[in-house]
C-alpha cells in the first residue's frame, strides 16, 4: 500500500495539500505570536512607567523621602511580589521587595530565583540613590504558552483535515482514473464494448472519460466494420470462386478422357485453391490484428500443447528422416499462458512445419521450454540452412519469401500469421543464428492468478468412451 | 439418406443437389429462410444442409429457431465465412459440423455420413469391424486374434475409423476430430500418422484394413471374422 501511495498521483496532490495547509498555519500563527508578544510587551511597559511616573513625580516634588513612601504604598498593594526596589548610594535598600543590586539605568531584564524574572526599568536619581520598577514575566510567558498551546492544536487539526481532505480527493480522482484504466486495459484485452464510467460534473476528468470514450466508440465502429468488410469480401469473392471452382470440376469430370485438357483443368483448380487459401490467409492475419481474440483467452499449459505438436509431427519428421526432440523445464503452473489455443497451435505448427520443410533430411529439430522468471521461453532449433541475418526481420512480412524458397510450395504468409498470433498473445518471437540453423525464440508472460477467474478454465479435453472421439467442440 | 438443403444460390445448390444424388444421397432443397425452416419442421430427413447467409433470414437465426422447436435433426452448415469466430458461433447455434466453401463433394457426402451416424449409438465400450476390435475403456485393440500396441494418437485415429467404418472419412475431418487442428497444415501429416496405424494393423488375407480413397479419403475395411 505504502509503494502504492508514494506512486500515485493522488497521494502525492494530497501531500502537497497537506504540505500547503501545515506551511500557512505555522506562518499564521508565528506571526499571531509574534504581534500577540510585543502587544503584551508594551502593556507590561505602560505599567512599569505608570509605576515609575508615580515614584519620580513624588521624588521631584517632595524629595526621597516621598518616593521612599510611593513605593512603600506600592509594594504594600501590589500583588504579586519582587517588583520594586529604591536602595541608596550606598546600596542599601530603603524600599521596595527587591533585594539590593547594582545600580543600572535603562530597561532589562533582571532575573530572580526559581527561573522567575522581572522585566523593569532602571533609574540614576540625582541624589545617588537608584529606583528600579518592574513586572514579572510569567505573565507574559504564560500567555505565550498559550499562544504556544492553542496554536499547535490548531497546526494539528489543520493536518488532519488536509489529510483528510487529501485522502478523500485522492481516493476519488484514483477511483475514477483506476476505472479509465481498468476501462483501457478491458478493450486492449479485446473488449471493445466496454466504456468509461462518467460523472456528473463537467470537470477535466469528466472531458477526459468523454474524450476516451468517443475515441473507443470510433475504434469499436471501425472493429465492427473491419468485420463486416471481412465476411463481405469473403462472401463475395469466395462465391464466384466456389462457382469456378464448381465449373472446373464438371469440366475436368467430362474431360478425363483427354490427358492435356485434365492436366490443365488440375492445374486450374490448383491455382484457384492457392487464391483461396491466401486470401483465408489474409484475411485471418487482419483478424487476428484487431485484437478481439484476446478476449476468449483462457489458460493453456506449453508444455501439453507442444508435446501433442511433437505427438503430431513425430510422424511426418521421421518420414522426412529428420530427428524431432522436446524438452520441457518447469512446473505446470509456471508454463501456463494465456492464450487462445486453436491460434497458439497454428502458430506453433506453422513453426515446427517450416523446420521440418527447409531444414532437410538428416537434420535435428529440437524444442525447449522453459520457465524463465516470471516468462515462458520456448526454442525451436533446427540444424538447417538458418536464415541470413538481414532478413530475418523481412520475413514476418507478408508475402515475403526467401530467394531461395521462391520454388518451394506455400504463400509466404505462414510467418506473418506467426508474427500476428505472437503480437497477440503479447510473446516476443527473435530468430537467431544456431550455427548452423535457425533458432526461434519465442518469450511470453506466463499466467498469473489475478490475470483470469477460475470460472474461465476449460473443463479437461478427455476423450471419453461414451462420447468418442473429441466431437466438435 | 434423405437430407434438406437450404441455399439460395442456384448454381451452388444444383452443383450439391446433383453432386449428392450421383453419390446416393436424395436432397431436397429450399431456396430461402422460411421455405427451408417449414420444410425442416415437417419433413423427415437425417441431416440438414444449411447455408449461414439466406434473404430473409440467415442460418444461425434459422437453426436456433429450429433447434427451440424441437427439431434436432443433425446439421451441417456451409458458409463462405471462415472467420475465427464464425465456426463456434456456428456450433454455439445448435450446428454439428461446419464446411467453408469451396468445398469437394466427397468432403461434403463423408461428412454427412459421419453426421447421420454420429447421432445413433453412443453409449458404446467397445468398436468393431469385422475382426478389429477397440475396447474403449481397457484401450486394448485385437486384430484377428493378435493384440496390437497402439500408441495414443494411432489409437485416437483408428476410434475414428472404427465409428466411421466402412464410410469415407477425410483428411480435414481427421485433423479436426483427432488432433483438434482447424486449419490446413503444409506437411503431410495425416499421410505420415496413417501410414504408421496402416503397417501396425497389417493385412488380413491379402487385404489390407485402411483403404486410401483417391480424391477423398480414407476407408476402414470391415474383414469377416476368421472362423
Amino acid at each position: 500500500l505504502l509503494t502504492r501511495s508514494l506512486n500515485n498521483e493522488g497521494a502525492r496532490l494530497a501531500a502537497l495539500l497537506i504540505g500547503l495547509f501545515a506551511v500557512s498555519a505555522v506562518a499564521l500563527g508565528t506571526l499571531v505570536y509574534v504581534i500577540a508578544g510585543h502587544a503584551m510587551r508594551a502593556e507590561l511597559h505602560d505599567f512599569i512607567s505608570a509605576d515609575q511616573g508615580a515614584v519620580l513625580s513624588g521624588y521631584r516634588t517632595e524629595g526621597l523621602s516621598e518616593a521612599v513612601e510611593v513605593v512603600q504604598q506600592l509594594t504594600a498593594v501590589t500583588r504579586v511580589a519582587g517588583r520594586y526596589l529604591l536602595q541608596d548610594r550606598n546600596g542599601h535598600r530603603l524600599a521596595g521587595d527587591l533585594p539590593p543590586m547594582p545600580a543600572r539605568a535603562g530597561t532589562f531584564v533582571l532575573p530572580l530565583a526559581e527561573g522567575h524574572e522581572v522585566l523593569g526599568e532602571g533609574d540614576l536619581l540625582p541624589d545617588g540613590s537608584y529606583l528600579f520598577v518592574g513586572e514579572t514575566t510569567d505573565r507574559l510567558s504564560g500567555a505565550r504558552l498559550r499562544i504556544l498551546g492553542s496554536f499547535a492544536w490548531v497546526v494539528g487539526a489543520t493536518i488532519l483535515l488536509a489529510t483528510l481532505v487529501g485522502a478523500l480527493l485522492s481516493a476519488r480522482y484514483l477511483r475514477r482514473i483506476d476505472a479509465i484504466i481498468r476501462t483501457c486495459h478491458g478493450v486492449e484485452a479485446g473488449g471493445f464494448a466496454e466504456r468509461v464510467p462518467m460523472g456528473r460534473s463537467r470537470g477535466q476528468l469528466d472531458r477526459l472519460s468523454m474524450t476516451i470514450n468517443e475515441m473507443l466508440e470510433r475504434t469499436a465502429s471501425l472493429v465492427e466494420s473491419l468485420r463486416q468488410v471481412s465476411s463481405d469480401i469473403a462472401h463475395d469473392l469466395r462465391t464466384p470462386l466456389t462457382r469456378l471452382r464448381q465449373r472446373l470440376e464438371r469440366a475436368r469430370a467430362s474431360t478425363a478422357a483427354d490427358a492435356d485438357a485434365a492436366i490443365a483443368m488440375d492445374a486450374a483448380l490448383a491455382d484457384c485453391d492457392a487464391i483461396l487459401a491466401l486470401f483465408s490467409a489474409l484475411l485471418r492475419i487482419s483478424q487476428i490484428e484487431v485484437g478481439t481474440r484476446r478476449a476468449s483467452f483462457a489458460p493453456e499449459r506449453l508444455d501439453v500443447l507442444l508435446r501433442s505438436m511433437v505427438d503430431l509431427y513425430l510422424p511426418v519428421a521421421e518420414d522426412g528422416e529428420l530427428q524431432l526432440a522436446l524438452q520441457c523445464q518447469g512446473t505446470a503452473e509456471e508454463l501456463t499462458v494465456a492464450a487462445d489455443r486453436m491460434l497458439l497451435t497454428q502458430m506453433f505448427s506453422n513453426l515446427v512445419e517450416n523446420a521440418i520443410r527447409h531444414a532437410g533430411r538428416g537434420a535435428h529439430i529440437a524444442i525447449d521450454c522453459r520457465s524463465l522468471g516470471t516468462q515462458v521461453r520456448v526454442q525451436i532449433v533446427d540444424s538447417g540452412p538458418g536464415i541470413p541475418a538481414e532478413e530475418r526481420e523481412k520475413v514476418f512480412h507478408r508475402l515475403y519469401r526467401l530467394e531461395r524458397s521462391r520454388n518451394t510450395p506455400g504463400n509466404g504468409l505462414g510467418l506473418a500469421l506467426v508474427a500476428a498470433i505472437a503480437k497477440l498473445h503479447r510473446c516476443r518471437i527473435t530468430l537467431g543464428d544456431a550455427r548452423p540453423g535457425l533458432r526461434v525464440t519465442l518469450t511470453m508472460h506466463r499466467l498469473c492468478a489475478a490475470d483470469m477467474l477460475p470460472t474461465t478454465v476449460p473443463p479437461p479435453v478427455e476423450v471419453s468412451p461414451s462420447t468418442g472421439a473429441a466431437i466438435l467442440q | 439418406m434423405k437430407v434438406l438443403l437450404v441455399e439460395d444460390d442456384p448454381q451452388n445448390a444444383a452443383y450439391i443437389c446433383e453432386g449428392l444424388a450421383a453419390l446416393g444421397v436424395t436432397v431436397e432443397h429450399a431456396a430461402d429462410g422460411d421455405r427451408g425452416r417449414a420444410m425442416a419442421s415437417e419433413g423427415h430427413y437425417q441431416a440438414l444442409i444449411l447455408d449461414r447467409r439466406l434473404p430473409q433470414c440467415d442460418g444461425l437465426t434459422l437453426l436456433k429457431a429450429l433447434r427451440a422447436a424441437g427439431v434436432h435433426t443433425p446439421t451441417l452448415y456451409l458458409t463462405a465465412m471462415d472467420g475465427l469466430d464464425d465456426r463456434i458461433e456456428g456450433l454455439e447455434a445448435g450446428g454439428d459440423d461446419y464446411l467453408v466453401k469451396p468445398f469437394h463433394l466427397a468432403e461434403l457426402h463423408a461428412r454427412l455420413r459421419a453426421l447421420v451416424r454420429r447421432t445413433g449409438s453412443d453409449v458404446q465400450t467397445r468398436l468393431r469391424a469385422g475382426d478389429l476390435e477397440l475396447d474403449l475403456l481397457s484401450r486394448k485393440v485385437s486384430c484377428g486374434g493378435r493384440e496390437l500396441a497402439l500408441l495414443p494418437q494411432e489409437l485416437k485415429l483408428l476410434e475414428y475409423l472404427l465409428r466411421n467404418a466402412g464410410s469415407i472419412v477425410t483428411r480435414s475431418m481427421l485433423l479436426e476430430h483427432v488432433w483438434e487442428i482447424h486449419f490446413d497444415p503444409q506437411t503431410s501429416v495425416v499421410e505420415s500418422h496413417m501410414s504408421r496405424l496402416r503397417s501396425k494393423l497389417g493385412a488380413s488375407g491379402g487385404r489390407e484394413y485402411i483403404r486410401t480413397v483417391r480424391g477423398a479419403g480414407y476407408l476402414l475395411v470391415a474383414h469377416p471374422l476368421a472362423q
